[in-house]
């Protein structure tokens, strides 16, 4: 029986902090915080739930959700993180991809990744760098059709069986939601930020009832927090694979120029 | 018309540096390569999001053909602007 010793939600995307110095400032304040606290909790390992953004899932090849296996991996670069390695976790991985099976999940499995900023801003912030091995999971928000909000749910509940009932006793286990908030990307409504779809999510996050995301329809969600909304759903499944603790939000802010709200939430586990 | 060649187009540029290279410096000679019709090169010439949704580019390989042609775009959305990030 392993443990989840951390857990929380973030966007993962910074840009310039021209013109909006005091919004940049509490937002990477926010993500250093969140960074800290994990590293804090000594995790052997951090699940990182999160939507490749077309580097390495792309249209040549669409699975729903899909696992990294690898036991290193380079970041790709973008964002200006350096690609530097870091490691991976095959046991924790692959054993998920068998356990998730006979929940009725049939996972994709890479060997190949070069995983974007989804995965290395998070852990840009969990110092030293490379210091937790990640595995990542992509979940397809990006490409039609979307895995529905229930299904998502689903597989969450089962990640933390695995995580409860398979693993290792006295492992320790670090759960991140990677992604969100409103923002309509290359879409009509472009720039559109939604505080109200914000803290609708931040206030079910925090409240304990990250599950409760679920029941926005895939269709919902994009209506009310754009086609980069739906990462939330990364929110939800790392509250439900942590047991949907209460939380607290640790940053917040609706930033226009930067066409996104950015925000992130701290479980506690 | 839609079709998915200026996806193939910008999907290989995002594994392959030296296409964007090349797209820089000659960038029919790619349209060419990938086999674009003239509806095609002309979207994505124009860059806007009404003109690359015409040809069916999907939203977030946008992103990526917009970055690279235009690599302030890319600056901006960097963490460059926050060197102590990068300090262990």
């Amino acid at each position: 029986m392993a443990r989840v010793v951390s857990a929380y939600a973030t966007s993962h995307i910074l840009f310039s902090p021209r013109g909006v110095e005091r919004q940049a400032s509490n937002v990477v304040q926010g993500m250093q915080e969140l960074g800290k606290r994990a590293a804090a909790a000594r995790p052997d390992v951090a699940l990182i739930i999160v939507s490749d953004h077309m580097f390495n899932v792309n249209l040549s090849v669409q699975p729903p959700f899909l696992v990294g296996v690898a036991d290193q991996y380079t970041g790709f670069g973008d964002m200006g993180i350096p690609p530097r390695p870091f490691r991976g976790h095959r046991n924790f991985a692959e054993g998920l991809v068998r356990y998730a099976a006979t929940r009725g999940f049939d996972l994709a499995k890479a060997e190949e990744l070069r995983p974007d900023h989804g995965i290395t801003l998070p852990l840009l912030f969990i110092r030293p760098w490379g210091a937790v091995p990640a595995v990542p999971l992509y979940v397809n928000i990006n490409m039609e059709p979307v895995p529905s909000s229930a299904r998502c749910h689903a597989f969450a509940e089962a990640i933390r069986d695995y995580i409860r009932d398979e693993r290792p006793p006295n492992e320790r286990v670090a759960l991140v939601g990677s992604g969100g908030l409103s923002h309509w990307l290359r879409i009509p409504n472009m720039g559109h930020v939604s505080p109200e779809f914000d803290e609708e999510i931040i206030g079910l996050m925090t409240a304990g009832h990250g599950a409760r995301i679920a029941q926005l329809s895939t269709a919902d969600i994009l209506r009310r927090g754009g086609n980069g909304g739906l990462e939330v759903l990364n929110w939800m499944m790392a509250a439900v694979a942590a047991g949907e603790p209460p939380g607290e939000r640790v940053y917040y802010e609706p930033i226009p120029q930067w066409q996104t709200g950015m925000g992130g939430v701290a479980l506690a586990v | 018309m839609a079709s998915y060649r200026v996806n193939v187009l910008i999907q290989a540029m995002c594994r392959n540096p030296e296409t964007i290279a090349r797209l820089n410096a000659d960038l029919d000679a790619v349209f060419e390569q990938f086999g674009l019709s003239e509806a095609e090169r002309s979207a994505l010439r124009d860059g806007s999001m009404e003109a690359m949704r015409s040809v069916g580019a999907h939203p977030i390989l946008q992103m990526h053909w917009l970055m690279a042609r235009q690599p302030q775009i890319m600056e901006q959305m960097s963490i460059l602007e926050y060197p102590g990030l990068l300090e262990e």
